[in-house]
């Protein structure tokens, strides 16, 4: 299975929010969708939350955990760890190069 | 809200079904929302994403309990036992698929036919915005350049440019400019208009109604007739110096 959060097209974006969400510690759907509001300024959908979260679960990037009442919460897996790990340090340097061409023209 | 969760594969739904329904009922379903669990549910069908049972992943956090191997075991086998994507085309599928499908082609043709009605067009005649070339602006003084695809009246004074409306604001008869009297005078009731296109007498409550002008970087105007502004009497700020 592909170890690159890029590959899951235009679920990537989101799903790399979650794989934030889920660094901060287990949450269900609700609660990564608020979370990813207040960390993006915007709501993922519905399905697309739900999209990009199955694509996570069959890479084994994430876990379901036992349900809570009627509520699932999901886990960091060791691997999601290091794709997540992974995109943040691709993102810094794109940043950072982003940066510098920026200082540079003004 | 349980019927959408028939656009999902049947699988999925028994999967992730539920959590989806909560999640809904938490935040409601606005018509963006019913957009994007179409197209997810779309993707889910074209795309499927199951979770493969990879005990070392799931072991990368916790141990899996009891409970969640329960749950997922039957999953695995109806999966084992009905593969989704790649299995044999059931009539259930077909059925499915065929009314998705025509469902699908009806909203595209509904909603492109619905933007192609209420695109914009014609946006160089009266209702859009009309550029009088710089060499066509009359001089100060001079008569008013009469722009028929505008229906308006372009005038050049000491304090600067009006675009006038030529409908008459008493009862809408179009106004025109009288060459030997220096002024518009309209032909219906005799409202005579100054070059500012302020009342000088008859029956019309208010001056000739103004669109706005602006001018571009190239000394062309660009008047805006889908925004004609009525107004009381003239002030200089409604003429356009250039």
């Amino acid at each position: 299975m592909s170890a690159n959060l890029s590959d899951l097209g235009r679920f990537s974006e989101p799903a790399l929010h979650i794989l934030i969400s889920l660094a901060g510690g287990p949450k269900h759907g609700y609660a990564m969708m608020l979370d990813i509001g207040e960390l993006t300024g915007t709501r993922p959908g519905a399905g697309t939350l739900y999209g990009a979260l199955a694509r996570l679960e069959a890479r084994g990037w994430i876990t379901a955990l036992p349900k809570d009442e009627r509520r699932r919460p999901y886990a960091l897996t060791a691997e999601g760890l290091a794709v997540l790990e992974a995109r943040l340090t691709e993102l810094q340097a794109l940043t950072r190069s982003g940066r510098q061409r920026l200082e540079a023209t003004l | 809200m349980r019927w959408l969760l028939h656009l999902y594969p049947r699988a999925w739904r028994e999967r992730y079904g539920d959590e989806l329904l909560d999640l809904l009922s938490q935040t409601g379903l606005s018509a963006r929302d019913l957009l994007d669990i179409l197209r997810a549910a779309l993707d889910a069908r074209l795309r499927p994403q199951l979770p493969v049972l990879r005990p070392s992943a799931a072991a990368g956090v916790m141990a899996m309990s009891d409970e969640r191997l329960s749950q997922v075991q039957p999953l695995a086998r109806q999966m084992a036992s009905r593969p989704h994507s790649s299995g044999p085309l059931t009539r259930r599928t077909f059925l499915r698929n065929t009314v998705l499908g025509s469902v699908a082609v009806a909203t595209l043709q509904l909603t492109g036919g619905l933007v192609a009605f209420a695109w914009p067009h014609n946006t160089s005649k009266f209702g859009g915005k009309i550029i009088v070339p710089r060499e066509r602006i009359p001089a100060v003084g001079a008569a008013p350049l009469r722009v028929r695809d505008g229906r308006f009246l372009l005038i050049n004074n000491d304090d600067g440019l009006l675009a006038l409306y030529w409908k008459c604001p008493h009862l809408g008869c179009t106004v025109p400019w009288a060459a030997d009297e220096g002024r518009f005078h309209c032909p219906c009731h005799g409202s005579i208009y100054d070059r500012h296109g302020v009342l000088i007498k008859g029956p019309a409550p208010r001056p000739m109604d103004l669109m706005p002008i602006e001018p571009d970087l190239a000394g062309n105007l660009i008047i805006d007739t889908g925004a004609i502004q009525e107004r009381e009497t003239f002030s200089p700020d409604q003429a356009t110096r250039i």
